[in-house]
């Protein structure tokens, strides 16, 4: 369980440092329009790609069933498969 | 922060406008608003109070997926407590959940905590922390917090919505998901549809952004990505690769939201 840990520690660190930053640079350099354009479309993009990959989630862990059949199986993902939903990080 | 703080601005203010309209108007609490600090006191502690409700509720929900997702009880806490933003948590358990790269959670979480960053703008404009109060200033720097400063029409104000909504909200997130965390270790999280409960905030965080053009097409090109890479690569993989899309389509210059934006 220590790559977990390891990934929930650097993460809520990470996620800190960047709220420290936010108060601690001055604002012309967070202001260029640029720089925020990108930074409102990254939580759109990814929080869409998030949807997406849920749902079409190979663990069956979400237990979303698709009667449709899809192109193509999803044979890369059976080595993060299996029973349990932290496999990869033991 | 035209970006950010419109649409926050909205959010503040209907959750203002509702518990204003709530309250009721008889001569007791006349009286006790004339004893007030200042007129907008009340209006912030009920909305404080609403958003807090809800963080509770928000909470609840993520120390059940967080545990059905395989973190510990104690992880999600710290999670909650630490991290303290919604949106990151929720990707980086989802993206444990599937069995995605610790790299990619983690990619997922920092990227999704950046707005937090610009937050801090504002924040730091209304809060002016000095030295070592920026520490604790920026821990409760999130959308809510941020939302409900902003929202306000003077310095004052402003500065006390946002202690009033940040530490409400850290209380009953962190106590939520610790009641979640325990419940959901006795609860059957599939049969009660919980496990659909992480997509489903993700839905409800992404569907605001959806009103403006550009979102629209960085939704519609994150999943055009995220479908033609989900089978074929790594878990997790797909996120940070939407990731770029965002990046690539904030590159794009727009001639005719440029005049917007210099304004």
């Amino acid at each position: 369980m220590t790559t977990l840990w390891g990934t929930t520690l650097a993460a809520s660190v990470g996620c800190y440092g960047l709220k420290l930053a936010g108060v601690s640079l001055p604002g012309s350099l967070l202001g260029h329009p640029k720089v925020q354009r990108i930074a409102g479309l990254l939580p759109i993009a990814m929080l869409s790609a998030l949807v997406v990959t849920d749902l079409f989630d190979a663990n069956q862990h979400y237990s979303v069933n698709w009667h449709t059949p899809l192109p193509g199986p999803a044979p890369a993902r059976s080595h993060y498969g299996g029973d349990a939903p932290s496999s990869s990080y033991s | 922060m035209a970006i950010f703080a419109s649409g926050l601005r909205d959010i503040a203010r209907n959750v203002l406008l509702v518990s204003a309209t709530t309250a009721p108007s008889t001569h007791a609490s006349a009286a006790r608003e004339s004893r007030d600090a200042f007129p907008e006191q009340r209006a912030i502690i009920r909305g404080a109070a609403g958003i807090g409700l809800y963080a509770g509720a928000f909470g609840l929900t993520f120390g059940a997926v967080a545990t059905a997702s395989g973190l510990s009880a104690i992880q999600a806490v710290a999670m909650s407590a630490v991290m303290f933003t919604g949106a990151s948590q929720f990707a980086l358990v989802g993206i444990v959940a599937v069995g995605g790269a610790p790299l990619a959670a983690l990619s997922a979480a920092l990227l999704l905590g950046l707005r937090n960053a610009f937050y801090g703008v504002p924040v730091a404009r209304l809060v002016r922390p000095r030295g070592l109060r920026r520490l604790w200033t920026a821990h409760f720097v999130i959308d809510e917090s941020t939302a409900m400063a902003v929202a306000q029409p003077n310095p004052q104000a402003g500065r006390y919505a946002f202690w009033a909504t940040g530490i409400t909200l850290f209380a009953l997130w962190t106590l939520g998901t610790l009641a979640g965390a325990l419940i959901g270790r006795g609860i059957n999280t599939s049969a009660l549809g919980l496990d659909a409960a992480a997509p489903a905030i993700f839905l409800a965080l992404l569907w605001p952004q959806l009103a403006r053009d550009r979102g629209r097409t960085a939704a519609l090109g994150a999943v055009i990505v995220t479908l033609s890479l989900v089978t074929v690569v790594p878990a997790g993989i797909p996120i940070i690769a939407a990731a770029a899309v965002a990046i690539l389509a904030g590159l794009i210059p727009d001639p005719s939201r440029q005049e917007a934006e210099e304004r």
